[in-house]
């Protein structure tokens, strides 16, 4: 792009110019997903504010939510930011073992929050909390499953790059974004998950 | 629009060995990673313990998880040091979307 | 100034080697996907033009019986569904596929094979949508779908009675999905055009020197990523209320019905900006091509665009002004509503001093331009009528209103699209559409328009609700709703001649030349229709309007950019750019600055991926809307197949070789 030194008026255009690549073209489009995804994330929050005092005949979320499980979950995810942190660095210095050793734990340690969240709701719908039962109960499994529903699409998107480099056997600089892509979106959905953690479950225990 | 940089620009042939650079990016993230599990610690020990009343506690663990956030944004996700439009897009789409869901939240509460 | 007697040079022969039904399910291109829009929301634009006819008729007259109850009742809604998100949306969409990319001085859009995507999960959408009147019922609650009635529950002297599950609600399911699927379609158009604006304009194309269109392109896509994920949750709680039996907006579970009202006009108000922003673009372009001069106070109009967009996410409450929010919520929303008028009146006088001391050609776009001032701000008029609560307890739900936004979304937005279409025709087809012709269709339209709506201020007035199939005789609405209806005819008319414009410029319109109307823009610099490449060489831009600076400083044609700085004038040039790395799902572009290396212009190939994707994802809209998890769950793991197939397909295009006139 030209630097904005001038104005509208006449002139040639001073500065360099520097034609994007795809590679910043779809890093660009991910941060506007993301930040989309963002807004949509606020929709469902607000909505969970607004009916979470629903409760009904079902449980609610001070006897229901055992922040151990929660916690563990959280660190789970948490590591995995870390070895995501580590893949990318990896894959930036085109270290094809290293992608693998990073990555693969990354995919492990999200497959293992999604099953620790199947674990944790079926834990509830067995005390009683549905998604018929209660508001508490609808907007609860609607959040945290659409942020669940995100983390399993991240485990499949890094599946689907593992097995992209091994069949290449290799790492290539032109492969780098694709990595600084599925390590925004995976940051991300940990950031919603810091939130989520905050506002349903911590708060929800202090009532 | 400013002149947009390569994130990832360490150019020509990859070089084989670790340099200095990649083992402070290294530590970066593994400090980062520990700020973050004390931040969830603190924020898990007060409300397990109920360290403080519980009329505090909303603002504490509201601080505790923005402090996590922009850790993770700006360090993680790189905006401290990468294209500013991201930060400006993100940023202030991220304000907007808040913004607007607390304030339907309290017109929805308001009734 | 411009040699206009060789323009015609530029007309580009129609050798399109491609030209079979697959090559357009497959296109990547831009401009050909851009044709795909217009000429699809052309098509909505009629269905829902006899939704209208029909609803016409059946009022025309007191206790008419051409049309039942509960027809009527589909009619409005998807009346209302059609036009905006099926019609005047796509449209703007479609010029701005077409046309953005050749203002900006780019070779396609940032990510093209999205772009075919969003076309693809749009038409999906709008299919599903419409199929309801086949299967089982069209949607039927009113284009805002209010709860608790989307959940088929109606709300009887303070009784909730659930109405019969049957065919009548069947239809508000077709609404959820269609609707979620054409909305996933426009947010990918969102993130694709601030992508290419953002990063692929040519050298010299500063932020201050981008053309207004472009300048509403961006902040429209703005509103749509921060709007629709609120309609998305909107509608994806509204399916699991319908599908999964949760109580979202069902009281008796504890839900709240106001919850759809606050997320559907969060995204709600944002839209009808996302309608009318393009507009404002188009207006902004064709006055001051037809009065020979430069728009006046271009800052001021961009600053009024940013501020439209931040306001219009600030009002979505004076949507609610009825529903009991308090005096104090009223006043605040009233505020920041009557606050839009500000920048909105600076847009409007801008128009008008640019016409000031022009030297004006009353083309039939620029009739249509003319026309949209004049009926944008009596529809702007009757808008800040709205926003004052007291008056509004009395408009609201009435006649008042249904004029109101057919002012500014036909007055408007549909005016500035006639205005566009006859603008851009030319650089589109590569032929004129007839003047005379034009002219009678403007008259026909703009007449009819006016004696089918402005009559509805005074039946609003009168107190005639909006949304009811039939009205007693004796309420002395009669006269008024007579002359509507009267309108319609004249409306249709117009309409019929503008398809009979079409149809003659199609098969003997005159060639239109690179330049028909001695033009300020990029688009005009290169031959009509646009090749394949759009522009030979990456042109050099020395300023706000590109074309008109070279016709005033140069000899009339866009300077070829070089990199290296050997341009005129050219203080610096690239320090040795970097070669495109790594291609991924990459837009064209790379090695073409120079077009005369030898190897051609790389662009993208064709592909059918986002076809069979949106394929996919519409057997999966289906399994939902019929309850049949397997087909479900099969469109699904569809979906995801070609989601991954379309990250990992390496692309590795082609390369186009420009003829050697570039216009």
């Amino acid at each position: 792009m030209i630097e904005p030194s001038h104005s509208g008026e006449f002139g040639a255009p001073r500065g360099t110019y520097h034609e994007a690549t795809p590679a910043e073209n779809n890093k660009l489009g991910i941060w506007l997903w993301l930040a989309s995804d963002c807004a949509l994330f606020a929709s469902l929050i607000a909505t969970y504010l607004s009916l979470h005092g629903q409760t009904l005949a079902g449980p609610g979320p001070k006897q229901l939510f055992d922040l151990r499980i929660t916690v563990t979950a959280t660190f789970v995810l948490l590591c995995s930011s870390m070895t995501m942190g580590m893949g990318l660095e990896a894959a930036q210095r085109c270290d094809y073992r290293g992608v693998l050793r990073w990555l693969i734990p990354t995919a492990v340690l999200g497959l293992a929050f999604v099953g620790m969240q199947v674990f944790e709701f079926t834990h509830y719908v067995l005390q009683g909390l549905t998604l018929q039962v209660s508001d508490f109960g609808a907007s609860f499994f609607t959040l945290v499953g659409f942020h669940g529903l995100h983390v399993s699409f991240g485990v499949a998107w890094i599946t689907s790059l593992l097995i992209y480099v091994f069949r290449k056997k290799r790492v290539d600089q032109a492969d780098a974004w694709r990595f600084e892509a599925v390590s925004l979106y995976w940051y991300f959905v940990d950031v919603v998950w810091v939130v989520i953690f905050t506002v349903v479950y911590l708060m929800g225990k202090v009532g | 629009m400013g002149h947009m940089e390569p994130a990832h620009t360490p150019p020509g042939p990859a070089p084989a060995t670790p340099s200095a650079g990649e083992a402070s990016a290294g530590r970066t993230h593994v400090t980062v990673a520990i700020l973050l599990a004390c931040l969830t610690i603190v924020a898990f020990g007060i409300v397990w313990l109920r360290a403080i009343p519980t009329g505090d506690m909303l603002p504490v663990l509201l601080v505790l998880a923005l402090a996590q956030i922009v850790l993770q944004t700006l360090y993680y996700m790189r905006l401290r040091v990468d294209n500013r439009k991201f930060a400006i897009f993100f940023g202030g789409g991220v304000t907007l979307a808040v913004v607007i869901s607390v304030f339907a939240h309290l017109l929805l509460l308001a009734r | 100034m411009a040699a206009v007697t060789e323009r015609l040079v530029g007309t580009a022969p129609r050798t399109r080697s491609e030209s079979g039904v697959w090559s357009w399910i497959t296109t990547v291109d831009h401009k050909r996907i851009g044709i795909l829009y217009l000429v699809t929301s052309l098509c909505f634009f009629f269905i829902g033009g006899l939704e209208a006819f029909l609803m016409r008729l059946q009022l025309a007259t007191p206790d008419a019986h051409v049309v039942s109850e509960v027809v009527f009742n589909e009619l409005f809604t998807m009346h209302g569904l059609t036009m905006i998100f099926l019609a005047i949306m796509p449209m703007s969409i479609g010029f701005i596929n077409y046309m953005v990319p050749l203002q900006i001085g780019a070779r396609d859009v940032a990510f093209p094979r999205l772009n075919a995507l969003s076309y693809w999960l749009f038409l999906a959408g709008g299919l599903v949508l419409n199929s309801g009147w086949l299967l089982g019922g069209a949607a039927n609650a009113g284009w805002y779908n209010y709860a608790p009635i989307n959940i088929g529950q109606h709300v009887i002297n303070g009784v909730s009675t659930n109405l019969n599950p049957g065919p009548d609600s069947m239809g508000i399911t077709f609404y959820a999905i269609g609707l979620q699927l054409a909305g996933i379609g426009t947010l990918m158009s969102g993130v694709n055009f601030i992508v290419t604006i953002v990063n692929m304009r040519a050298p010299g194309m500063t932020p201050m020197r981008l053309p207004l269109f472009v300048w509403t392109t961006l902040i429209t896509s703005v509103l749509i990523i921060f709007a629709f994920p609120a309609f998305t949750a909107d509608l994806f709680l509204l399916t699991l209320d319908r599908l999964f039996g949760t109580g979202f907006f069902n009281v008796a579970q504890g839900g709240d019905v106001l919850l759809w009202q606050q997320l559907f006009w969060i995204f709600g108000h944002p839209e009808v900006y996302i309608l009318i922003m393009p507009a404002f673009g188009i207006i902004s372009e064709v006055i001051p091509t037809y009065s020979r001069k430069t728009i006046f106070g271009y800052s001021s109009m961009v600053f009024a665009i940013v501020a439209i967009a931040f306001l219009a996410f600030m009002v979505w409450s004076h949507h609610m002004f009825t529903v009991g929010m308090g005096p104090l919520v009223n006043s605040v929303f009233a505020a920041t509503s009557m606050v839009i008028a500000v920048p909105t009146g600076v847009k409007i006088f801008n128009w008008i001093a640019t016409m000031i001391g022009g030297r004006i050609r009353m083309t039939t776009s620029m009739l249509f331009a003319v026309g949209f001032l004049v009926c944008f701000v009596i529809g702007g008029m009757s808008g800040v009528m709205l926003a004052v609560p007291p008056a509004d307890y009395q408009f609201n739900d009435s006649y008042f209103l249904v004029a109101h936004i057919h002012y500014v979304l036909i007055g408007g937005a549909l005016f500035a699209l006639f205005a566009g279409i006859y603008y851009w025709f030319p650089k589109i087809s590569g032929r004129m559409l007839d003047e005379h012709l034009g002219k009678w269709s403007f008259w026909l339209i703009f007449i009819g328009f006016n004696v089918t709506f402005f009559p509805m201020h005074f039946l609003g007035v009168e107190g005639m609700p909006r949304r009811v199939a039939s009205y007693p005789a004796n309420l002395d609405l009669r006269l008024w709703n007579a002359v509507a209806t009267f309108g319609v005819f004249i409306l249709t008319a117009g309409l019929i001649v503008f398809l009979a414009n079409l149809r003659k410029s199609l098969r003997s319109g005159q060639a239109a030349g690179a330049d028909p109307w001695d033009g300020r823009g990029l688009e005009w610099s290169i031959p009509s229709p646009a090749p394949e490449y759009n522009f030979a060489a990456v042109p050099l831009v020395r300023g706000r309007d590109p074309l008109w600076v070279e016709k005033t400083y140069g000899d009339g044609h866009m300077i070829p950019y070089v990199p290296g700085g050997a341009a005129p004038e050219a203080e610096a040039g690239g320090h040795g750019h970097a070669a495109a790395e790594g291609h991924g799902e990459g837009g064209p572009g790379g090695e073409g600055h120079g077009a005369g290396h030898g190897h051609g212009i790389h662009m993208p190939n064709p592909t059918p991926l986002p076809f069979y994707l949106a394929i996919a994802l519409t057997v999966a809209a289906y399994g939902t809307i019929f309850k049949v998890p397997e087909i479900m769950v099969l469109g699904l793991l569809g979906t995801f197949f070609f989601v991954f197939r379309l990250i990992y397909d390496h692309d590795p295009g082609h390369h186009v070789l420009p003829e050697e006139d570039a216009g």
